[in-house]
């Protein structure tokens, strides 16, 4: 019987690829303020941005059958892990699945950079372009500066630490931690069961919405500048003071308010447990909006 | 006992089989992405031929999903797919899979795991399970290699325990003498 | 038996047969042939049905508003409801408020179409996201609950008509994040 050899070969090298660790390494020119997109199904990513015009990849990989595909065309860099299935579908973009690695990557700082994980936490440093991070399960920690940044997760925290530049910030979780310090500008930060802690000088428009968690803001609204935080059953506490003042505006349906205006808070109602806080400090440049419905709120300039 | 990422395994893997049950393809390709890497490398094994692996891969799944109605979600989904594709793999051979063997002369006693007396490269172990006779292959890869016990392989292969003991002590001889022609070093 | 033909990997020894691979990958993806194969055979359906896309910020402002004419009118009309009702026979019943006051079909519709796949879509998620989006949306609906219930006692409340709007927002976006955030078909 004429021996196919063939299958041996395969055999012995698709076995060694995939019982086998691997570490993989390529660096590709990039435009200093072009895009990179890089995603990983699980493990980790850990962007770090530099000065030099190339994109540098290293990849542990658990398996050889894992690869890692880097292209780089037209001043955009895409890092791909691709394991042995298909791409997933994740926040409407494709990313390729299978293989587990963690994905160290340095990037020029002024790219435009764009992160998809699964079950792979994300940490971006020093990067100074927009940045759009998103990871279901993973943990998201990131320094944030003053342009765009739209972070999102399902079950993963997300820190982010600012250089004190006003920038865009839209951030979402359903159920980690939302963290924004050190930062100014707009911020729209969403979970349902996490907490959120935000620390902005100057705040511009600010929206803060969680369900059960507790909200913290601290820092000084800025001329004009708009803070609504809402939560259902957690507490609010906002220690933020303002230019020119602020109008302020804290209602509750059955917590209690405190503040340090030494104005006293007002029952909505003569029978049920409501109560509100309204005023104004200084000339009322600025606008604060705080309500629960069973969350004690506690508020001050300072 | 099985640990709670394990449950937790076992329980997501037990919805995307409901939902491929109900007809739903995209569960069973998550399904088919879970298992490709075990059940190829089982069909290459058993084949020994990669356009052979690639059908017995393939038919694999395709009987799988004609029979998802009949698998019992206790089991685990992973080794009722190696199941049909040992079937598969033996219907494929021309001629019957398992002829006659007498069986050796003397028994010697169950290793629960055969290591060999030095390390052997990868490829020349492969080459040396490839080169054994079909049952004696057979019964080596499912036990030795992917760590089934007797019963099992001997409910998977259609024949019974005590042949496939034989087989199997057979194998190891045969390999024994392939890795190690002139005696153990 | 010859010698292979290909170039050999770099030389890897073990000591036991368990210390072969189990895992093999095939030299190209079996995937799209077996699905036509399997599609070819009237197997089922071939993807799930494509949702229109959802835009979450404008929907959730959508739906606000309307549950916010639809709370206001029920109101006026003395006709809130009571929790409860036609749950669905669904693993996340338990999980499910039906927004019977709200009166805008298209957002019924889309929010039946999100939790009616829901399960389909925690089932393809981490087990520990599933879990947690899971306990997210029983957050939620209890909101829902305790919220309808203050306003049962005081229907003209507005912060309270505002809280719920709000909550039916959030419950929104977490349907709709889990729906964009769940696992794919292999598409590369």
């Amino acid at each position: 019987m004429r021996m196919c050899s063939l299958w041996f070969a395969l055999l012995a090298a698709g076995a060694v690829a995939a019982a086998r660790a691997a570490t993989f390494e390529r660096h590709v020119p990039a435009d200093p303020r072009g895009e990179v997109d890089v995603s990983n199904v699980s493990g980790a990513i850990d962007i770090t941005g530099w000065d030099k015009p190339e994109v540098y990849v290293k990849a542990d990989t658990r398996s050889d059958s894992t690869k890692v595909e880097v292209t780089s065309e037209r001043g955009h860099v895409s890092i791909r892990v691709i394991g042995h299935e298909g791409g997933i579908s994740l926040f409407g973009g494709l990313i390729g699945s299978g293989g587990a690695a963690r994905l160290h990557v340095e990037v020029p700082r002024g790219s435009e950079l764009d992160v998809s994980a699964v079950s792979a936490d994300v940490t971006s440093r020093g990067m100074l372009g927009t940045q759009r991070l998103q990871s279901v399960s993973g943990d998201i920690t990131a320094d944030v500066s003053g342009v765009d940044a739209d972070v999102k997760s399902v079950s993963g925290d997300i820190q982010l630490r600012g250089n004190a530049q006003p920038g865009h910030f839209h951030v979402s979780s359903v159920s980690g931690d939302v963290s924004l310090q050190n930062s100014a500008g707009d911020l729209d930060a969403t979970t349902t069961s996490g907490e959120i802690s935000a620390d902005l000088s100057p705040a511009g428009s600010v929206r803060l919405h969680t369900t059960s968690g507790d909200l913290t803001v601290t820092g000084r609204v800025g001329s004009g500048g708009t803070v609504e935080a809402q939560t259902v059953s957690g507490d609010a506490t906002v220690r933020a003071g303002a230019q020119n003042g602020y109008e302020y505006e804290v209602r509750t349906f059955s917590g209690d308010i405190d503040d340090c205006f030494g104005k006293p808070a007002e029952r909505t109602s003569r029978y049920g447990p409501g109560k509100s806080l309204m005023g104004r400090l200084g000339s009322g440049g600025a606008r604060l909006r705080i309500n629960t419905l069973s969350g004690d709120v506690s508020l001050c300039d300072h | 006992m099985i640990s709670a990422a394990q449950s937790d395994r076992i329980d997501w893997e037990a919805a995307l089989v409901q939902r491929a049950r109900n007809g739903d393809m995209r569960a069973f390709e998550r399904l088919y992405r879970e298992h490709i890497g075990r059940i190829y490398g089982l069909c290459l094994r058993l084949t020994r031929d990669p356009a052979a692996a690639e059908d017995c891969a393939q038919e694999t799944f395709i009987n799988a999903w004609r029979g998802l109605k009949n698998f019992e979600t206790r089991s685990a989904f992973g080794t009722w797919l190696h199941r049909i594709a040992v079937n598969v793999a033996l219907a494929r051979r021309r001629r019957p899979a398992w002829t006659v063997e007498p069986l050796p002369d003397a028994e010697e006693p169950e290793e629960p795991e055969w290591t060999l007396d030095t390390p052997v490269e990868v490829s020349e172990i492969e080459a040396a399970v490839g080169a054994l006779p079909d049952g004696a292959r057979d019964v080596l890869v499912l036990c030795g290699i992917y760590g089934y016990s007797h019963g099992e392989a001997s409910e998977m292969l259609g024949v019974a325990e005590g042949t496939c003991k034989a087989q199997l002590h057979r194998a190891r001889a045969l390999l024994r003498r392939k890795l190690y022609p002139e005696g153990s070093p | 038996m010859s010698e292979p033909h290909s170039p050999q990997p770099a030389a890897r020894k073990v000591t036991s047969l368990r210390d072969l691979p189990l895992e093999i990958a095939p030299p190209r993806d079996l995937w799209p042939e077996l699905e036509r194969r399997l599609v070819a055979g009237g197997a089922g359906r071939r993807r799930w049905p494509q949702l229109p896309a959802l835009r979450p910020r404008y929907f959730a402002a959508a739906a606000g508003l309307v549950a916010a004419v639809g709370v206001g009118i029920l109101i006026g009309r003395g006709l809130l409801p009571s929790v409860g009702g036609d749950i669905a026979t669904h693993p996340t019943a338990s999980l499910v408020v039906p927004a019977s006051f709200i009166s805008d079909p298209r957002y019924l519709r889309d929010r039946a179409e999100l939790l009616k796949s829901l399960n389909a879509r925690l089932a393809e998620l981490p087990p520990q996201s599933r879990q947690k989006v899971l306990a997210s949306l029983a957050t939620i609906h209890q909101s829902m609950r305790d919220i309808q219930a203050a306003l049962g006692r005081e229907p003209g409340n507005a912060l309270l008509q505002e809280l719920l709007v709000d909550t039916y927002q959030d419950e929104m976006r977490v349907l709709t994040t889990v729906q964009e955030a769940s696992a794919g078909s292999g598409e590369t």
